[in-house]
């Protein structure tokens, strides 16, 4: 599953890195990035956060999930 | 007409319990009602970006015809619910129409309030729905004064964006300073501060007596006499909960509908988002309400989250950003951790020294993992310090 964070959408509410904080970080222009150790995370974490953006910033796109 | 859910209200709400009941396994046909005739949508830009023009309309969109299709969840748009007959289990609709229901999932959010003074005239908005935003957008590239009644979320969003508009902005409230019930006095002074501080004139501690003008606007009357002159006027003084199309079922109350912690309404009813009496209106309230219903409807009791989230709530306010986290309240006392309100860069929290409630962030996003865990917790505010610094 490859995760993608729009930064022209990402309005810098960091839900993610709550829901999912070893998949998303934010960097130092406020807005979330996707960490290597994503790949090692749950789907089910992914699209808990992906759910509770408020700014509609994350897509999963399917692939090789190991959730 | 076919049963299986039947979710009126095409609502951010509606669409997500929709979304989660395939999620869970549901396999029944799922009807989507909604009485306006757009697609499901995100309603937060509708007082910022939408406004400005940062924002395009299919920027809002909160559903593809892909997922749509691969849903398969039935639109049925541009009809508004009239009733429902419990004991047939159908909905009726106002062409006369009638759809029937296994489980039914109010989502019919809230309406904005008209004051007694309200009139429809040229010039005069609200603000609640795609039409509205874009009939207040339209307005808003051909005025040069406005007035804002109100100093809630809406109000104060749309006096900050006609602002930077380069609009003369009069803002009209209540309260002693905008946002003040729900951020407490300390943090509306700074966002009073902050409006002054662009141009904008906040008349406080004021109502409106009448709205001027015959055919269009011409400005508000205040209580105490005082006339503000200006092209346009939006009206944002709160809202109230859709309820009107269930008079007489068992679930109507003008207050919003009553649930269960899982959004059980009655036998087979459920609700989620603005309509639930207790909601605070919040985007993530909503989806958390869908979830709940859509974890129930499948027969489950609800996955708990790996991580708990707290009340979660937002506002943009020019370039800044204020999150709000678990509770606050008029009366709470807010403690900085980090920062100044003053900067608009800051940390604080409310609640006691001993244990606190709630945390807000003015544009210090790097620190709402941290705090989650703290307000989770419940801290006291010497360990906040120690680990926010």
């Amino acid at each position: 599953m490859e995760i993608i964070v729009d930064r022209s959408k990402c309005a810098g509410h960091a839900i993610c890195t709550i829901l999912a904080p070893d998949v998303f970080e934010m960097d130092d222009a406020g807005k979330a990035v996707v960490l290597p150790t994503a790949a090692h995370a749950s789907a089910t974490e992914i699209r808990d956060a992906a759910d509770a953006c408020p700014a509609l910033a994350i897509k999963m796109t399917a692939g090789a999930g190991n959730g | 007409m076919a049963s299986g859910t039947v979710i009126v209200g095409a609502s951010l709400a509606g669409i997500r319990t929709a979304q989660d009941l395939r999620r869970e396994g549901y396999d029944g046909p799922i009807t989507l009602v909604g009485e306006e005739p757009e697609r499901p949508y995100d309603r937060p830009p509708l007082s910022k970006g939408f406004l400005s023009g940062a924002v395009a309309p299919q920027e809002l969109s909160l559903c593809s015809d892909d997922e749509i299709g691969s849903a398969a969840v039935e639109l049925v748009l541009g009809a508004r619910a009239v009733g429902v007959d419990v004991d047939r289990r159908i909905v009726g609709l106002a062409d006369g129409e009638t759809i029937g229901y296994d489980n039914l999932v109010i989502a019919t959010g809230a309406a904005c309030i008209r004051p007694p003074w309200y009139r429809e005239i040229a010039g005069v908005h609200e603000l609640r729905t795609l039409a509205d935003a874009r009939a207040l957008r339209s307005t808003l590239t051909a005025v040069n004064s406005l007035v804002v009644v109100g100093g809630g979320f809406v109000g104060t969003e749309v006096a900050a964006t006609a602002r930077s508009m380069g609009i003369d902005v009069t803002m009209v409230l209540r309260e002693a300073a905008p946002l003040a019930p729900a951020l407490g006095d300390a943090v509306a002074q700074a966002v009073s501060d902050l409006h002054r501080g662009r141009g904008v004139a906040v008349h406080h501690s004021s109502d409106v007596a009448a709205l001027l003008g015959d055919q269009a606007v011409e400005g508000v009357r205040l209580a105490d006499g005082t006339v503000v002159a200006a092209e346009a006027v939006l009206v944002a003084v709160g809202v109230r909960p859709s309820v009107q199309w269930l008079a007489g079922t068992p679930f109507y109350d003008p207050r919003g509908v009553g649930v269960t912690g899982s959004g059980r309404a009655g036998e087979r009813v459920w609700a989620a988002g603005d309509v639930v009496r207790s909601s605070k209106g919040h985007w993530a309230a909503a989806i958390a309400d869908a979830k709940s219903v859509a974890a129930d409807i499948a027969g489950r009791s609800g996955r708990s989250p790996s991580i708990e989230m707290p009340d979660y709530f937002w506002s943009d306010q020019y370039s800044h950003k204020v999150q709000v986290l678990g509770r606050v309240g008029e009366n709470a006392t807010l403690t900085p951790i980090v920062g100044s309100l003053e900067s608009m860069s800051f940390v604080g929290v409310y609640g006691t020294d001993s244990a606190i409630t709630g945390a807000l962030l003015i544009d210090q996003p790097r620190h709402l993992g941290r705090m989650r865990q703290l307000v989770s917790v419940g801290a006291s505010v010497a360990t906040c310090r120690a680990k926010v610094a």
